[in-house]
């Protein structure tokens, strides 16, 4: 009877049980999912470096949630993190190498061929056109024990000249900022700050959207504090902020003198730590003497009382934070912007504080490491190739011969890219990344890449853009499938474990160059890299003595049982603070210990608008499901619901209303490089005049401008002139 | 796009000279130690992983501190000033709960607009709003949802589910969702295993921002004041299933806020089956309504080779209607189950109405003969009541669409345009059949059967269809509205993405419901008998071609009622 009732009506079963819950030492937990147990490790998205558990049920990963009482993410994680896991389930894994053949079709080999081929192609274009005609492109995305074995591979073993990261792309303003202005690339601040900070002012940051988690620490903050976004975008962080400033595109530069200009003329600087802890303030006031209320008013199309408004902020707040991110980075006068901010930083005496700085929110998850121990335009942490004695105390560390190190910088990205279009460079090595979707002004840069004898591409997709213009295609083994540390953004390591077996015949990069390594004949160099362990504490030595030493962290597990170590941390110093920042003593980094004022006359961007191309067109981060050029984050149902899937352009509503163009409408973006379809998204988060187009999608850099940083070489994703139609039929 | 270039032949020269075991060892070596998963052994913290770690949740202050009371029950409330739109519930109700690859309960939409001269954008994040009055609840045909007599949250009985998904098309907020692989719908139960433990859902302990919470509320205020509740521009106004999510926030959020997915609309799932479904049955029942008229009609003599024909069609393709029907469920074998819900759901009464309908078609069928034989009273009631059972399975299908509150299936127009097939479909077939039952016997008979039957019975498909047609086709007008009204949406999708399928509706039905009919009136007496047959047959094959197409249309270009998106 109760059977035949059940089959009538049946309230329990074996499908209610399929999403049974069960309670778990990690909470409670799907008991199908139900963890045998669980390997906290750091995410490999984006800088803010959160921890992950990963669970395991028979030694396989089934399951993750964020990591609770982590200093860093505190239990939360944004929803890269929370499926971070997807990316490697993905069907179009690269499980072997593959070889572009007879046809031009790629096909697969095996590891042994292509590796034959990796070394005899790279040694043949060296024989024929110098050892510097090969060059390598990496990646922030991959733990630091590769990224030095990368540099100290190509250039100590192989002989390679020139290399640098994706890093280019996002923080190498920083990185000169930092170090002409403090001495080193030191990110001062610790994520405490944004608890701790009273006045919070990000410019050209997103944080609500690229790192939801830091955001998470400003909620959390308890003094009722200013939160000031100064960005030409509504955007998410503007939404949440008690002010934003809509500046005209690329007028920062200006602004932040203006604020200058005002913080001196009404004495509102702090007069005492300029003498005692900085260099050039003179030159600074009078740089800023003529950049009045009015003058800056004009230029940045801010109303003069609301940049008398913001200068009184600054000057009223007793911890006044500056963030920055790819807003400022990705400009054409980044780098002095950014020193704009420190200056206003030094002046006001806000730094070394608990809640002040002038901080740069890293992009990459590992963009910290590759900044120190990359190899490419610094030597091995933090040391410069040009100088003799760095050069002696690397090779003495590694025991290698001195002659080995090149004497002379690499050439920064956008410098390879014009060697490779002039004939000199003929072979390239990229590791993780896809630049064929991510650099600027791409189908000149695709044009440019056909005219390598040799491209090869190692990466965990053979999908990517990047990857099917490759002639030899190595397969790597992702994120949670090998180990190693990675640096965040307030200078935290944090552990990579392997927790996933690889797929088919993928390598971990780490296994990948060690093989290299063999087989250009170098793997004697390299006797001491066996594992990414033995390099972190090949790498420890070399920090000894720098503003980054960590020669005090004993092993991985120590950083495990800290939940990350912020460097500094040298030999003897004891683990207490877990929240720690740079500065404290007012001293630093450069010869004399002093910060130094730099500033600059701003400059007309390249391409403004005009007649012709009436709109500003700007680039960024879409939503907070999307990284980069989608490699990893397209490949994950659940996040691919969370973003259009059709490449869009927000339109300010004026605009859209006077080209009679509707939301949702086809529409035709145009600069003087492309003309692409987009949706059109009529929000006012963009001003009039302004065009947003997100850079996930690919036809977004058909349209963006080759124009850098002069000292940085960072491209300007953030302005190009453009146009705007709308497309015959709604849908087009 | 392939950059391929001949490369250069290379020089056996440039190779390292290894004796070739060493390579082999290494590269063995170096996907070995890829595989070797002992190291997580080391690494992988244990715990006794079948109990909660002690200590407070640190998510305490997000959920009540006692269970409802009476005439409270569990609300999610969020606070829209601290959601920046992240979407951490999102993926954490997909992991904490362990859901399909592609599965979640909560989503989050955009709405932005301008308010007192200055741009508002404003991320809404929604899961299951647990109704007062859950319409998931009252349209499932096998009750398989329960709403919790103490904790007001609305379950979903897995188990019970039949997969018929009518519940997802009656949520107003587009909660539940089908799971293909099983075969069933699941949906958010507001983690009341967590809840019963004092643990927050997997949404508010994943929000960075604290911006979800559960609070008690009372139901009474719900009653009272529906529109305090879900109170968002673009949210479907739902004061009859009353929903409980209660959304703060400091701004002023202007009634004519829009939202991203207002302006991109797709086309919906076809449902093929219950297009069949509900062709097949219309026609079914249309054609037995015509027989009895047509039956009545003739003389003794004719109807004994019409009847047969007649019911034998109407019954064979009634009966596959409810075939087909069944290719709708995700777990058709436990299908009948379906009269459970016969007190709230129209489904249930639709699914019983078109049962008895079939059943005493059968016995009509079965007693055909008798019927001829000797016209009584009981036949006259047994006739009338399979129409009049027909026509009210119909109007319950009427009623199954206009219920979920989706305006292109409001109930004028799809009351008009389900009887309309009825009667379009029925008659057609009836002619069609009719000429080819007497086809074989004398010339005499046909010629007769043209004229009493075929004739009358074009006319009535001819005027029935440029009716049918004619108001269709003024629809269209609202493709010219200027505001984005779901209707027109819904002719945007018919003129554009759909219009292939649009355009074979108008074709098929022009040429078979009008264009043959007039011919044939016209041109008859002049045809043989085998081109009147052809020519009959492939009307009323064209007609039922357009009412497929017209009711694919139907479900296709349906605007679903949800959250902003």
């Amino acid at each position: 009877m109760k059977q035949l009732n059940e089959f009538i009506y049946q309230k329990s079963g074996p499908l209610t049980d399929e999403l049974a819950l069960a309670p778990s030492a990690l909470g409670i937990l799907p008991q199908r999912l139900l963890p045998d147990s669980a390997a906290p490790m750091v995410c490999g998205f984006c800088s803010t470096g959160c921890s992950l558990d990963v669970h395991l049920k028979d030694g396989i990963p089934v399951n993750l949630t964020p990591t609770k009482g982590c200093p860093v993410n505190t239990g939360e994680a944004c929803p890269k993190g929370w499926e971070a896991l997807a990316p490697l389930k993905a069907f179009d894994r690269a499980t072997t190498p593959y070889m572009r053949k007879g046809h031009g079709r790629l096909e697969p080999v095996n590891w042994d061929a292509a590796l034959r081929i990796f070394a005899g192609r790279f040694k043949d274009i060296q024989s024929r056109h110098g050892n510097d005609s090969v060059a390598f492109l990496s990646t922030g995305q991959i733990p630091t024990e590769e990224m030095a074995f990368l540099g100290a591979l190509a250039k100590f073993g192989m002989g390679l000249v020139h290399g640098d990261g994706n890093t280019r792309q996002c923080m190498a303003t920083s990185v000169v900022a930092y170090k002409q202005a403090f001495g080193f690339d030191a990110p001062p601040y610790t994520y405490q700050d944004f608890e701790e900070s009273d006045c919070l002012v990000f410019i050209g940051a997103n944080p609500c959207i690229a790192h939801p988690i830091m955001w998470q620490r400003v909620c959390r903050n308890k003094n009722k504090p200013e939160l000031i976004v100064i960005d030409p975008r509504k955007t998410e962080t503007a939404m949440a902020a008690t002010r934003h400033y809509a500046l005209k595109p690329k007028s920062d530069l200006v602004l932040l003198y203006g604020l200058a200009h005002i913080l001196i003329k009404r004495n509102w600087i702090d007069e005492h730590y300029i003498n005692a802890h900085t260099s050039g303030f003179e030159g600074f006031r009078e740089h800023v003497e003529s950049f009045t209320p009015f003058y800056v008013s004009a230029a940045t199309s801010l109303s003069v009382f609301q940049i008398q408004e913001l200068a009184n902020l600054i000057h009223r707040g007793k911890r006044v934070s500056l963030w920055w991110t790819m807003g400022v980075n990705q400009g054409h006068e980044a780098v002095r912007t950014a020193q704009a901010i420190v200056n206003l930083a030094l002046m006001t005496g806000n730094i070394g504080r608990p809640g002040t700085g002038a901080n740069s929110i890293t992009g990459q998850c590992n963009a910290m490491g590759s900044r120190l121990f990359s190899n490419t335009t610094n030597l091995l942490g933090g040391h410069d190739f040009g100088n003799l004695k760095h050069r002696r105390k690397i090779a003495s560390l590694l025991n290698i011969d001195e002659a080995r190190i090149p004497a002379r910088n690499s050439l920064a990205y956008n410098q390879i890219i014009e060697q490779i279009a002039l004939g000199k460079i003929k072979g390239l090595w990229i590791i993780a990344t896809n630049p064929a979707h991510s650099w600027i002004g791409q189908q000149e840069f695709r044009h440019i890449l056909k005219q390598l004898e040799f491209l090869v591409v190692q990466d965990m997709y053979h999908t990517t853009q990047t990857a099917q213009m490759a002639d030899l295609i190595l397969p790597a083994a992702g994120w949670g499938e090998k180990e190693g540390t990675m640096i965040n953004s307030e200078r935290r390591m944090g552990i990579l474990r392997k927790v996933a077996k690889a797929p088919g015949q993928a390598l971990a990069d780490f296994a990948i160059f060690k093989l290299i390594a063999h087989y250009w004949g170098c793997g004697e160099m390299f006797k001491a890299w066996q594992t990414p362990e033995a390099v972190f504490h090949i790498l420890k030595e070399i920090s000894r003595g720098t503003p980054c030493d960590f020669t005090g962290i004993r092993d991985y597990a120590m950083i495990e049982a800290q939940g990350g170590i912020q460097w500094p941390f040298p030999q003897g110093q004891v683990p207490q603070e877990n929240q720690r920042r740079l500065f404290s003593d007012g001293k630093f980094f450069t010869g004399d210990g002093k910060a130094r004022f730099i500033f600059e006359a701003p400059r007309p961007v390249l391409e403004d608008v005009c007649n012709q191309y009436p709109f500003v067109l700007l680039t960024g981060r879409g939503t907070s499901a999307q990284w980069h050029t989608q490699t990893r984050t397209a490949k994950s149902a659940l996040l691919r619901a969370m973003y259009p899937q059709d490449i869009y352009a927000e339109i300010n509503p004026e605009d859209a209303c006077g080209l009679g163009i509707r939301d949702g409408q086809w529409v035709y973006v145009s600069t003087r490089r492309a003309e692409i379809k987009v949706r059109a998204l009529v929000m006012p988060s963009v001003a009039q005049g302004h065009i947003f187009v997100p850079m996930h999608y690919e036809a977004a850099n058909h349209l963006t401008l080759p124009s850098f940083d002069p000292y940085s070489h960072q491209p300007s994703y953030k302005m190009a002139a453009a146009r705007l139609a709308k497309a015959p039929y709604y849908y087009a | 796009m392939s950059p391929y270039r001949a490369l250069r032949p290379l020089k056996g020269i440039f190779f390292v000279e290894h004796k070739m075991a060493d390579e082999d060892i290494l590269i063995h070596q170096a996907l070995e130690d890829q595989r070797d998963m002992t190291a997580v052994e080391d690494f992988a913290f244990k715990h006794d992983f079948k109990q909660l770690p002690s200590g407070e949740s640190s998510y305490k202050q997000l959920i009540p501190k006692t269970t409802p009371g009476p005439g409270q029950q569990y609300a999610f409330e969020v606070n829209l000033d601290q959601c920046t739109g992240c979407k951490a519930c999102v993926t954490a109700c997909h992991n904490e709960n362990g859901l399909e690859e592609d599965e979640t309960w909560r989503s989050v939409g955009l709405i932005h607009g301008v308010s007192a001269d200055k741009p508002v954008m404003q991320h809404v994040t929604g899961a299951c709003h647990h109704c007062l009055e859950p319409a998931c609840m009252h349209g499932c045909p096998v009750k398989a949802y329960e709403k919790d007599p103490v904790t007001g949250v609305v379950k979903h009985l897995d188990d019970q589910c039949i997969g018929c998904q009518y519940c997802i098309l009656k949520c107003p907020y587009d909660v539940p969702k089908y799971n293909k692989k099983k075969g069933i719908v699941h949906k958010c139960d507001m983690c009341i295993g967590r809840l019963k433990v004092d643990e927050a859902p997997a949404c508010v302990r994943a929000c960075p921002n604290e911006a979800i919470r559960i609070t008690l509320i009372e139901t009474a205020a719900v009653r009272q004041d529906p529109s305090a509740f879900v109170k968002i521009p673009q949210a479907p106004n739902s004061d009859y299933t009353l929903p409980t999510t209660r959304y703060l926030t400091r701004k002023k959020l202007a009634a004519d806020m829009t939202s991203i997915n207002a302006a991109s609309f797709e086309p919906q799932h076809p449902h093929l089956p219950l297009v069949v479904m509900l062709v097949l049955t219309q026609l079914s029942v249309g054609a037995f309504f015509m027989e009895w008229l047509v039956n009545r009609a003739v003389e003794d003599s004719l109807r004994a080779l019409l009847m047969p024909a007649h019911v034998f069609t109407a019954l064979a393709l009634g009966f596959l209607a409810l075939a087909a029907s069944i290719f709708h469920l995700g777990r058709p074998l436990y299908a009948f189950r379906a009269v459970l819900g016969l007190k709230t759901s129209w489904l249930s009464r639709e699914i019983l109405a078109f049962g008895v309908f079939a059943f005493l078609a059968f016995v009509y069928a079965a007693h055909t003969r008798q019927v001829l034989a000797k016209p009584s009273l009981q036949g006259d009631i047994l006739a009338g009541s399979v129409v009049a059972v027909g026509v009210f399975a119909v109007f319950a299908s009427i009623m199954v669409y206009r219920d979920t509150h989706r305006v292109l299936w409001d109930t004028p127009m799809t009351t008009f345009k389900f009887f309309m097939t009825t009667a379009i479909l029925g008659t057609a077939t009836v002619m069609a059949v009719s000429l080819n039952a007497c086809a074989g016997y004398s010339p005499g008979y046909f010629i007769y059967t043209v004229q009493a039957v075929g004739v009358p019975l074009a006319g009535m498909v001819m005027a029935l269809t440029s009716m049918k047609i004619i108001v269709e086709v003024l629809l269209f007008s609202h493709v010219r509205d200027s505001r984005m009204t779901a209707l027109k949406k819904s002719m945007m999708l018919m003129s554009g993405p759909l219009r292939v399928w649009t355009a074979q509706r108008f074709i098929y039905g022009i040429a078979g419901g009008i264009v043959m009919p007039v011919l044939f009136l016209a041109l008859h007496v002049y045809w043989t008998p085998v081109w009147t047959l052809a020519w009959v047959s492939l009307m009323a094959a064209m007609t039922v071609a357009a009412e497929f197409m017209e009711r694919y249309l139907f479900f296709r270009a349906v605007i679903p009622l949800k959250m902003p998106h």
